[in-house]
């Protein structure tokens, strides 16, 4: 391990270093486990980070009443329920078939709903996708085929795309020839699953 | 902990009750996931914040867990990492550790001038990891925090063992001019 780095540079400071590293140790209070245990009994579920927190559901409703703002209440409590959206920018890999990885994939996410997938080609250089990129594919919430002639797939799993905590997403990649991508899609791994569902 | 010790699989959800689950998941790997969080934050008022969210998280998503793809260790140290990656996004400004904040240090020297010192001397560690990169402070983080061997610290980053080594090298190298 690191110890032998240091043996082998001949650094006693680095093995120092690593001694400290190793002997210390925090003690969380005796009383955390279970104080987590009676929370989860009363059945309080993660916030899902520490992300703004949702404003109250009568906040809302009476600001859109002063407003006038005519949304129907369905489509409010809809997206009140389904979370703040969880947004993941990944650069760079080789998405559509071509030489170079300089493909990214930008996500937008919803609890489990995809809003929002867009593959790019990072042109600027900037790993992250911005105006001067060109778009492979931009799509909402279903994925659809755009052409059937399917010359390759790329497969990248697993990273947390959804915001839900655990890395088991995956994203799904079909191109075709002249650096076409021709379909992309999210998936789960879900161990009850045995086929993940694209999303 | 011995990883040779560790519980490798825990009964889902299914089985037991999610209570049970949780505090059997705590009681095996409750201190890794503190310490791993705690050697990145400053105060031990959020390590249990973020403790208490990763185990939340964890509950949340047991059905997900596949005891054959990896540890539980590894897997709620992922959902840590995600929980931490979270609250580094809305984190305030960095500030120093008072050797106040060091209440939860395990210090077993025997008289009170070695524990001053020892505090003193986990505070300039602390102090130096906090103006890391974000890289080097998770990779430090997970050896010697959450306890993790090379292979499994390579797992869960998804990098081979090799670039493991060399950025807990280089981030041991660089801890050490920072402490000069």
């Amino acid at each position: 391990m690191t110890g032998d780095h240091s043996s082998r540079t001949g650094d006693p400071h680095g093995a120092d270093t690593e001694r400290l590293l190793a002997g210390l140790r925090f003690e969380p209070r005796a009383s955390l486990g279970p104080e987590i245990a009676g929370r989860v009994r009363r059945g309080e579920v993660a916030k899902g980070g520490l992300r703004p927190r949702r404003p109250p559901v009568g906040r809302w409703l009476a600001a859109a009443a002063v407003l006038g703002v005519a949304l129907p209440a369905g489509v409010i409590f809809h997206r009140l329920l389904a979370g703040p959206v969880v947004r993941v920018d990944q650069c760079c890999r080789d998405l559509d078939g071509g030489a170079d990885a300089n493909d990214g994939y930008l996500v937008h996410a919803r609890g489990r709903r995809i809003e929002r997938l867009v593959l790019y080609e990072d042109l600027d250089g900037d790993r992250r996708y911005s105006t001067p990129d060109r778009i492979l594919l931009a799509r909402g919430p279903s994925p659809s085929i755009v052409d059937d002639s399917v010359a390759g797939s790329v497969r990248i799993c697993c990273v947390d795309l959804d915001g839900e905590g655990p890395a088991d997403d995956g994203l799904l990649v079909l191109n075709s020839t002249g650096e076409r991508v021709v379909l992309a899609g999210i998936f789960e791994q879900d161990v009850r699953a045995p086929t993940p569902v694209l999303r | 902990m011995n990883p040779t010790t560790r519980p490798t699989t825990q009964s889902p959800a299914s089985e037991t009750g999610p209570e049970q689950l949780c505090a059997g998941w705590y009681a095996a790997h409750g201190e890794a996931v503190y310490n791993y969080l705690r050697f990145q934050l400053l105060a031990p008022d959020e390590a249990e914040d973020l403790t208490a969210e990763t185990f939340l998280r964890a509950v949340r998503a047991a059905h997900r867990f596949d005891p054959t793809r990896a540890s539980a260790q590894t897997w709620l140290l992922t959902i840590a990492r995600n929980v931490l990656i979270d609250h580094v996004r809305s984190a305030r400004a960095r500030r120093h550790v008072g050797l106040d904040e060091l209440r939860d240090l395990a210090v077993d020297a025997p008289s009170p001038e070695e524990r001053m010192l020892r505090r003193e001397e986990v505070a300039s560690v602390l102090d130096a990891m906090a103006g890391m990169s974000a890289e080097d402070r998770e990779v430090l983080s997970l050896r010697f925090g959450g306890d993790l061997d090379i292979p499994e610290i390579a797992e869960l980053l998804s990098v081979r063992a090799g670039t493991v080594r060399t950025r807990l090298w280089r981030a041991l190298e660089r801890l050490r001019e920072r402490m000069k």
